[in-house]
């Protein structure tokens, strides 16, 4: 479940906010004859401290009652699935690693196709309106906006992109 | 002054500025009556694009398309009972109560005219107190720029939600990822695990694409959502009788007007909150309490006047301090550091020409609201059609590509994903996320401003308090910090009586 309700996610927070300070009690101190005692690591420790405490008395103070606050009537909407958002991220985490290697068209052209079947439509148009998408924000940003999206295999036609 | 004023209005009437207003308007309008999407994704998405413009039509696109979708949140509100922003949500029971007496377009055509009447009215405020008020910002030292900041910070930690534990979880985190990076005063890197990546800290526009954008996708494919139904066919006489409506509720607009004004202006406070806020109180002193929630027009006005009225309003901090007064602002700053014009006092003795462009663009961007909008409510039909599982694949190659053109590194995508996820668990377990936003913006300025005091004091925290404006700031914050304890004993005293 994402919604780990209030106790998990206070300790969660608790747990983070101690390893902030530990982190940040490993900076360096405070320059030997600089005017102030605050080094580095002040700020992040103090961070760390609030959220330390506030992850503890959100476990506290209200436990056991998850989802209580309603998101937007989320709870009407039901559980969350997976599936989907997991296609998201290895969409995201396949452009950070392979954009360079197969170039934005081809590979924005194949995400789009798999998200907008998985999403309910049909092969056929799904595949026509994520080429039109991909080669028209590709022209959009690189043509337009100057931003050098990776051209991949597809460096041998430069001249035409 | 005048010579300003003339340069600024030429930049902004040139065609081409025109033409990225209108365009800007149009994206606006869609992405704000699509439910799902709001007036800040709809800015964090136009980052990437007015990264390649000058500061004016920047500026003057970022500021139409947040208005515009302001306004457009409530199309789905009354036709769906869906606000298409969170900021539309306050009178959403009663623009759609009014559509199911087949009044669509008297709801609609209230809701257009008090955002624009909102909007221009917290734009002529804007201009009339930005420049006195940063004459007295000028003389400002690090003290009261130390306070300023923490009573943003503070004010969108606890107004935000019910629960302050939230708000301040959601503020520690973004303050500590503020701190990622090269401490700018001993030069250490801090929490950058190692990656030369992070040695310049986390940036702004991909952080933002992230959890706007990037977690929004994520919650659509997570919910998806239920069937909607279209309540009313066709949406015809917008404007008819709108005159004699206007005038009956003449006192809940300028409640919404100056109560928006006020609480835009308040750092940390955005729309949303004007917009509860005014409602709520409208209902406080209404005479017909009891229709509130039931098609209350006055209700409708009060709330509808004071969103737009926020989004104007939030810009004084912003220009005036260099302070967000909200999310939309916060990005809004985001480009402007980008394209070296500082907000802050000084932006208006170094850019004034930018400063007069952004006024006028607000009442430019209301006025065109008026066309612009009837149209959008007359194809209201046609947009809340558009399915979101054609939509969201598209917007997530725009926040890749989006987040990418910024830095022109991949490593700006992997930021933007990260905060993807962050963000969505952050919303599914009910933190907010601007109180997270603004601690990411404001983390370096408190920081810098709290050493840069404690090096001149020396020391002594009782500096914080010597000067008045900064002991009357620090006073309000520590009253807010407070308040949750004052109210445990106050419900605690009766029972030991």
């Amino acid at each position: 479940m994402t919604n780990l309700g209030d106790r998990a996610l206070g300790l969660l927070i608790a747990a983070f906010g101690i390893g902030v300070i530990y982190m940040a009690l490993q900076l360096p101190e405070p320059m030997a004859g600089s005017h102030i005692a605050y080094g580095p690591g002040f700020f992040p420790v103090l961070l760390g401290i609030v959220a330390t405490i506030a992850g503890v008395a959100l476990a506290i103070v209200r436990p056991g009652i998850p989802g209580e606050v309603d998101t937007d009537g989320l709870s009407q909407a039901g559980r969350p699935r997976f599936a989907g958002p997991a296609l998201v991220l290895l969409s995201m985490l396949a452009y950070v690693y392979l954009s360079d290697l197969i170039g934005f068209i081809p590979l924005a052209a194949v995400t789009l196709a798999i998200l907008l079947v998985f999403g309910g439509m049909r092969l056929l148009p799904a595949l026509v309106l994520s080429i039109v998408a991909s080669v028209s924000i590709y022209f959009m940003f690189s043509k337009g906006l100057l931003v050098p999206l990776p051209r991949g295999p597809l460096q041998t036609w430069a001249i035409w992109l | 002054m005048t010579a300003h004023l003339l340069a600024a209005a030429a930049e902004l009437f040139s065609p081409y500025v025109l033409m990225v207003i209108v365009a800007s308007a149009v994206f606006g309008l869609f992405l704000g009556a699509v439910p799902g999407l709001t007036a800040t994704m709809a800015t964090a998405l136009l980052v990437p694009v007015t990264f390649y413009m000058d500061p004016i039509p920047a500026v003057a696109a970022m500021v139409t398309a947040s208005a515009m979708a302001m306004f457009a949140g409530d199309i789905p509100s009354a036709l769906l009972r869906m606000p298409g922003t969170p900021a539309s949500a306050a009178y959403t029971d009663d623009a759609y109560a009014l559509t199911k007496k087949g009044l669509a377009h008297v709801s609609l055509g209230i809701c257009l005219l008090t955002s624009a009447i909102g909007g221009i009215f917290g734009a002529l405020v804007l201009s009339v107190f930005a420049p006195p008020l940063a004459s007295i910002a000028l003389k400002f030292s690090s003290f009261e720029y130390f306070w300023l900041c923490l009573l943003g910070l503070t004010t969108s930690a606890f107004i935000m939600q019910g629960s302050p534990i939230r708000g301040i979880i959601s503020l520690a985190l973004g303050l500590l990822v503020s701190t990622i990076g090269i401490d700018p005063v001993s030069g250490v890197p801090r929490f950058t695990l190692g990656s030369s990546a992070l040695i310049g800290g986390v940036s702004l526009v991909p952080v933002m694409i992230g959890v706007f954008a990037v977690a929004e996708i994520f919650r659509f494919y997570a919910h998806r959502d239920p069937k909607l139904a279209l309540e009313q066919v066709e949406v015809k006489g917008v404007f008819s009788g709108q005159a004699g409506i206007l005038w009956r509720q003449r006192k809940a607009i300028a409640q919404g007007n100056i109560l928006g004004t006020i609480i835009g202006i308040v750092p940390g406070a955005g729309a949303d909150i004007a917009a509860w806020v005014s409602y709520s109180l409208a209902k406080k002193f209404s005479k017909n309490p009891k229709e509130y929630g039931r098609g209350s027009q006055e209700g409708l006005a009060a709330a509808g006047a004071a969103n737009n009225a926020a989004v104007s309003g939030a810009y004084v901090p912003a220009l005036v301090f260099g302070i967000p007064g909200d999310a939309i602002t916060a990005i809004v700053i985001g480009v402007l550091f980008m394209k070296g014009v500082n907000p802050g006092p000084t932006i208006f003795l170094n850019n004034p020409t930018t400063v007069y462009g952004i006024f006028m663009a607000f009442v430019l961007a209301n006025l065109l609201m008026i066309p612009l909008g009837w149209m959008a409510i007359r194809c209201g039909r046609l947009i809340l059609k558009v399915k979101l599982a054609i939509l969201m694949p598209i917007i997530l190659m725009f926040c890749m590509v989006g987040s990418f053109a910024v830095e022109n590194t991949i490593t700006a995508v992997g930021v933007a994903l990260t905060f993807g996820v962050l963000g969505y668990f952050m919303e599914e377990n009910g933190i907010p996320i601007a109180p997270f936003v603004l601690g990411i913006v404001l983390g370096p300025l408190v920081e810098q401003n709290f050493l840069t005091s404690m090096m001149k004091s020396g020391g002594s925290l009782i500096a914080f308090f010597d000067r008045p404006i900064a002991a009357f700031l620090g006073a309000i914050t520590l009253l807010i910090w407070t308040s949750p304890l004052i109210s445990v004993f106050r419900k605690r005293l009766p029972q030991q009586v």
